[in-house]
């Protein structure tokens, strides 16, 4: 089983999507049960990867699966996992299985919701898997499709203005990516033995090509591939100016996909930095990196400065979201081992902490049906459970001593501290409006007198309890226990981290 | 004096002889026994028959075939010429009849009490015998008469719903410009011949030697060609047509007329031709751009969906830029070109096929305020529109990607990476009319149902998952249809 | 050069000859018998009388549509009948079989009533 492991994990949903479809209409239970079995089954599979299967010691990629596909161009089907993609692959099959869960009250054309959810999550484990370049991006595009539809169908009142922003930017970004994919594949034909698409070869060849002295549109070979790489890339992060779409789409779309956009979807931008932006265009990156860090500081501080203004429960954690994207760009420009560790932790711990928020959003707004923060009020009363559930997910969010969040930012400030001191001290600053904005919004919610018209709500209920606490255990464990990810990254990226190296030092020297 | 028929000479011939075949033989039976209904058995058996000769060509990827020299085919001394990957296009070509066939049963054939049933299958086997000898053609003849044949079926078959004003106009119109270009090509043609002395592409490249007259021929030649394939400045036509036209013959036009016309075009414009990389991507720019920029702000969805051709007619063009760019890469930009061809056939097959349906749905109407919400209302149909939809945008894990890459990596390869990046932001804003038409499908509320209810059409139904299971099967598995 | 025209001026003048021969033999031997049918503009046929615009029968037009596409295609016969002996027997089973394509042509639009432009 092992040989076909990541096949497994990333196509099992997808015959889940196909089984759901051909359920007869109507029976809406049985479609929710055989999404939950699918993803289910992913999860269990992820599980044993991480936890039995993947080898901490091994360097380099596991469980590989390698098959021509398109000989004529010498695409791949190749599939591996590493430290970097490892977490990723186990948030992803985790957040699909919640949202599941999540999503079990959506009434309208069940059928095709959760057809699209596991298709979803093909999309989004091939992309962890893929190490064929043209792969890759073959699955990044096929998980644009699905979000599409799931806000553009399922979505609120400018449910299609939401999906075609969120369609249209991400889209622009990945034509960019496109061209450069093209561009990369026909100078790796310059090099090794014929030109291919494979990304881990395309590594080895970089220290080459960085010496290629053609230009296009003025800029030397590696410099406009990294930057169309990065906008491409950076779109789906978000990284400002590039992140207007975020609060929208996350606005407009029903709870369970907000938690997938925000828990998953934003961590796939990062890690095709750190497996193909960086790695494949090392010195225009070195190059770029002060630019890097500057625009992740301003992420962090603007993400943070416009949550605190906002009044729509739902927009103050997108745009946490778009804060705390920025502490992956500040820590990974710096390109210090405790500044990508950092980074790539706070992926994970993002991916728990923020796909928590978005619960506590959805729980206030099936009950409430809107989501003003300025109209909600001792919520305490009559839903400690809930409270408490909050209480963990919000300061997991700002990062409290203790929670997921403080190590990877501690971590990813520390790294960057090295490099950009000045930096590090502003974006400080976006820890402290973080801070402020999230412990406003949940005294809004919470504290103070209770509304006469908000008397009648229920705490949450099992169901609710059930997609929440994984999330909540992960922000304790990773807070107590942050080895449990840092120890399977380590090799990896000590490794990147090496081979980049000489390119940061050249560009200091 | 020519010799007796050689291999060769068969090869190419049988699939027209099966057609013209079927043809005869419906006419002589429907001469003496009008009330029988055996045109459509007959006329499937004549694509069947047409589909079973051409496939030895279509499979022969890479091998000669038994006694006949090398690969392309050259038949009746170099008239005709057919690569392996001209045959799997040739058999799109007979798929698009077969399945506008299959979409007639249940509308067209019972058009005024079924009066029209000859005209239809004999018109809709004599259409792809045209395509089949316009994609192979090599030679002024044969490319004249390979257009005529394909064209004049077309012109009637446009105005079939003669009742519907429509539909004669689309007829009326297709026929005035159809016709006046078929003089544009045989006065270019003659012009050609007068300046070159020259009958086969070879004239082309010769003409830049040959004078003003030959010059102008070609200018002529040129204009004619692309007034077939829809490129601007002379698409206008498209839309009209296609909207009139009844929905399946549409279907065949844009699947087959655009493939047998494009193949024609790349044997016309061969390498280091008298028009410059530059000239050819201007003209799809040209076209990319007007075509979007119409499309945007169009209510009916076949007319969305004519535009979209157009648009990746002129996207076929980058194909012909990056071959004039370098010219020592003939065999794989026209196995991009075939892959292109048959993924847009396909697509369109697929888009048409089910737009019938939902249309048959909402009262014959195919405005985005009648089909509002009908996705959701008949998930199979509307599920096949949007999977064609998607398929025409060039998503991944769709036919559609794969064709525009294979273009865009050879516009890549030639070195025109500046064109390559405008050509693939204008195909980016081409998404946004193909989200409008997914938005109208899925995500406005249904329209109340009008009209009388549509009959039961089963055989269209079940005919339409061919070219949707092909999308799909295409975009991950490419190998049958790219052929290098 | 010249001398390559001669049959043809040959043949005009025969053919000058031939019919002004012809007129004046029926002037000679021929008796003049007036009457008033002679006088008309159409000795049969046609009643030359009454409104200029009479309208046919749509089905006309067909019948002479389909005329000149049987006429056009005797453009071939003349091909084949100029090469008739170089092509043997061979040629004659082509255009044997051109004929007979058309013919079916025909017989289809024959049977169907495409000929009956009175009814």
């Amino acid at each position: 089983m092992s040989d076909y492991l990541l096949t497994l994990i990333t196509f099992l949903p997808l015959v889940g999507s196909v089984a759901v479809l051909l359920l007869p209409k109507g029976a809406d239970n049985a479609v929710r049960w055989t999404a939950a079995v699918f993803t289910g089954a992913a999860l269990a599979l992820s599980t044993w990867l991480y936890f039995v299967g993947f080898d901490d010691g091994a360097t380099g990629m596991q469980f590989v699966e390698q098959r021509s596909w398109i000989p004529a161009f010498n695409i791949e089907y190749f599939l591996g996992v590493d430290g970097i993609s490892l977490p990723l692959i186990w948030l992803s099959a985790l957040i699909h299985f919640v949202a599941v869960f999540a999503s079990w009250g959506i009434r309208k054309s069940v059928k095709g919701y959760f057809a699209l959810l596991l298709l979803l999550e093909v999309g989004v484990n091939g992309v962890f898997c893929a190490l064929d370049f043209f792969l890759f991006y073959v699955f990044w595009e096929i998980m644009l499709l699905p979000m599409y539809f799931l806000i553009g169908i399922w979505g609120g009142p400018r449910r299609e203005y939401a999906a075609i922003k969120f369609f249209l930017y991400t889209l622009a970004g990945s034509v960019l990516m496109l061209v450069a994919m093209v561009a990369l594949y026909l100078m790796s034909g310059n090099y090794g033995d014929g030109a291919t698409f494979n990304i881990l070869t395309m590594h080895e060849l970089a220290g080459q090509w960085v010496a290629d002295q053609g230009t296009f549109l003025g800029m030397r070979f590696t410099t406009w591939i990294f930057w169309f790489l990065f906008v491409g890339f950076a779109v789906k992060i978000p990284v400002f100016p590039f992140h207007t779409w975020l609060p929208d789409a996350h606005v407009e779309a029903p709870t369970p996909i907000s938690v997938i956009l925000a828990g998953i979807l934003l961590k796939l931008g990062s890690y095709g930095m750190l497996r193909i932006n960086f790695p494949l265009a090392p010195d225009a990156f070195a190059q770029a990196a002060d630019f890097l860090a500057i625009l992740g500081t301003i992420n962090i501080v603007y993400g943070a400065y416009v949550a605190m203004g906002q009044t729509d429960f739902k927009r103050v954690v997108a745009y946490s979201s778009v804060s705390h994207m920025g502490y992956f760009l500040l820590g990974s420009a710096a390109w210090t081992i405790e500044g990508i560790n950092g980074a790539s932790l706070q992926l994970f711990t993002h991916g728990t902490s923020s796909a928590m928020l978005f619960l506590i959003v959805g729980v206030v707004y099936d009950r409430a049906h809107h989501r003003n923060l300025n109209d909600f009020g001792g919520l305490a009363q009559r839903m400690p459970f809930y409270l408490g559930l909050s209480t963990i997910g919000i300061f997991a969010g700002l990062g409290l001593p203790g929670m997921s969040g403080f190590i990877s930012e501690a971590l990813t400030l520390l790294g960057a501290y090295q490099v950009y001191p000045v930096l590090v001290i502003i974006s400080t600053l976006g820890i402290l409006m973080t801070a402020a904005f999230l412990l406003y919004a949940l005294q809004r919610v919470f504290l103070g007198p209770l509304p006469e018209k908000y008397s009648g709500f229920q705490d949450i209920n099992g169901r609710e309890a059930f997609c929440m606490i994984p999330f909540a255990a992960l922000c304790i464990l990773v807070g107590v226990l942050p080895s449990l990810v840092l120890d399977k990254m380590a090799l990896a990226i000590e490794a990147l981290q090496n081979d980049l190296a000489p390119f940061f030092q050249a560009v200091a020297g | 004096m020519p010799g007796p028929l050689t291999p060769s000479d068969w090869l190419l011939a049988a699939p027209l002889l099966w057609l013209a075949g079927g043809v005869v033989a419906i006419l002589v039976l429907d001469a003496f026994r009008p009330a029988a209904r055996h045109e459509a058995g007959l006329a499937f058996l004549a694509l069947l028959g047409a589909a079973w000769s051409l496939w030895p060509l279509a499979e022969a990827a890479g091998e000669p075939l038994e006694g006949i020299p090398g690969l392309p085919v050259r038949a009746f001394s170099g008239m005709l010429e057919a690569s392996p990957g001209n045959a799997v296009v040739g058999l799109l070509c007979l798929g698009a009849a077969a399945l506008a066939g299959i979409l007639s049963l249940r509308s067209l054939c019972r058009l005024e009490s079924g009066r029209h049933r000859t005209a239809l299958w004999t018109l809709l086997l004599v259409a792809p015998a045209g395509m089949l000898v316009t994609l192979a053609s090599s030679h002024f003849a044969t490319l004249f008469l390979g257009i005529e044949t394909l064209s004049l079926p077309l012109y009637v078959l446009s105005a079939l719903r003669r009742t519907e004003e429509g539909s004669v106009e689309a007829g009326l119109k297709y026929f005035l410009l159809g016709a006046f270009a078929s003089g544009f090509l045989v006065f270019g043609m003659a012009l050609l011949y007068a300046g070159t002395g020259r009958m086969d592409p070879g004239a082309v490249t010769a003409a830049l030697e040959g004078g003003a007259l030959a010059r102008a021929g070609l200018g002529f030649l040129y204009a004619g060609l692309l007034f077939k394939l829809a490129i601007a400045p002379f698409h206008l036509w498209v839309a009209d047509v296609y909207q009139g036209a009844p929905t399946p013959i549409t279907a065949l036009m844009a699947a087959g007329t655009k493939a047998a016309a494009a193949l024609a075009l790349l044997h016309w414009a061969p390498p280091a031709g008298p028009l410059g990389s530059g000239a050819w991507a201007l003209l799809a720019c040209a076209t990319l751009a007007l075509a979007n920029l119409t499309a945007l702000n169009q209510e009916n969805l076949k007319r969305i969906l004519a535009l979209s051709g157009v648009a990746h007619a002129g996207l076929l063009l980058f194909a012909l830029a990056a071959l004039q760019a370098a010219p020592g890469s003939g065999a794989s930009v026209e196995a991009a070109v075939n892959f292109y061809l048959v993924a847009y056939g396909v697509s369109a097959l697929a888009a048409f096929g089910a737009l019938e349906l939902l249309e048959r749905r909402a009262g014959g109407h195919a405005e985005a305020s009648a089909l509002r919400g009908l996705g959701r209302r008949f998930p199979v149909a509307g599920g096949i529109l949007a999977l064609a939809v998607l398929s025409l945008a060039g998503i991944p894990g769709t036919a559609g990607f794969l064709g525009k890459y294979f273009v865009f990596a050879e516009l890549v390869r030639s070195g025109e990476v500046g064109v390559a990046l405008l050509g693939i932001l204008l195909t980016l804003w081409s998404f946004a009319y193909y989200l409008r038409i997914l938005v109208v499908l899925y995500m406005k509320d249904a329209a109340p149902a009008g009209g009388p209810p549509a009959v039961q059409d089963t055989p269209a139904a079940v005919a339409l998952w061919v070219p949707a299971v092909l999308v799909v099967l295409l975009g991950v598995w490419p190998a049958p249809a790219h052929l290098l | 050069m010249l001398a390559a025209y001669a049959p043809l001026l040959a043949w005009l003048v025969l053919v000058l000859v031939f019919v002004t021969g012809l007129l004046w033999v029926t002037d000679r031997i021929g008796r003049p018998r007036p009457a008033t049918g002679k006088a008309d503009t159409y000795e049969c046929g046609m009643e030359p009388v009454g409104d200029a615009h009479r309208r046919f029968s749509v089905h006309y037009y067909l019948v002479a549509v389909l005329f000149i596409l049987f006429d056009v295609e005797a453009l071939f016969l003349i091909l084949w009948a100029l090469q008739a002996r170089e092509l043997g027997t061979p040629g004659l089973l082509e255009v044997g079989f051109f004929l007979a394509v058309l013919a079916v042509g025909w017989l289809h639009i024959w049977r169907r009533g495409g000929l009956e432009w009175d009814r």
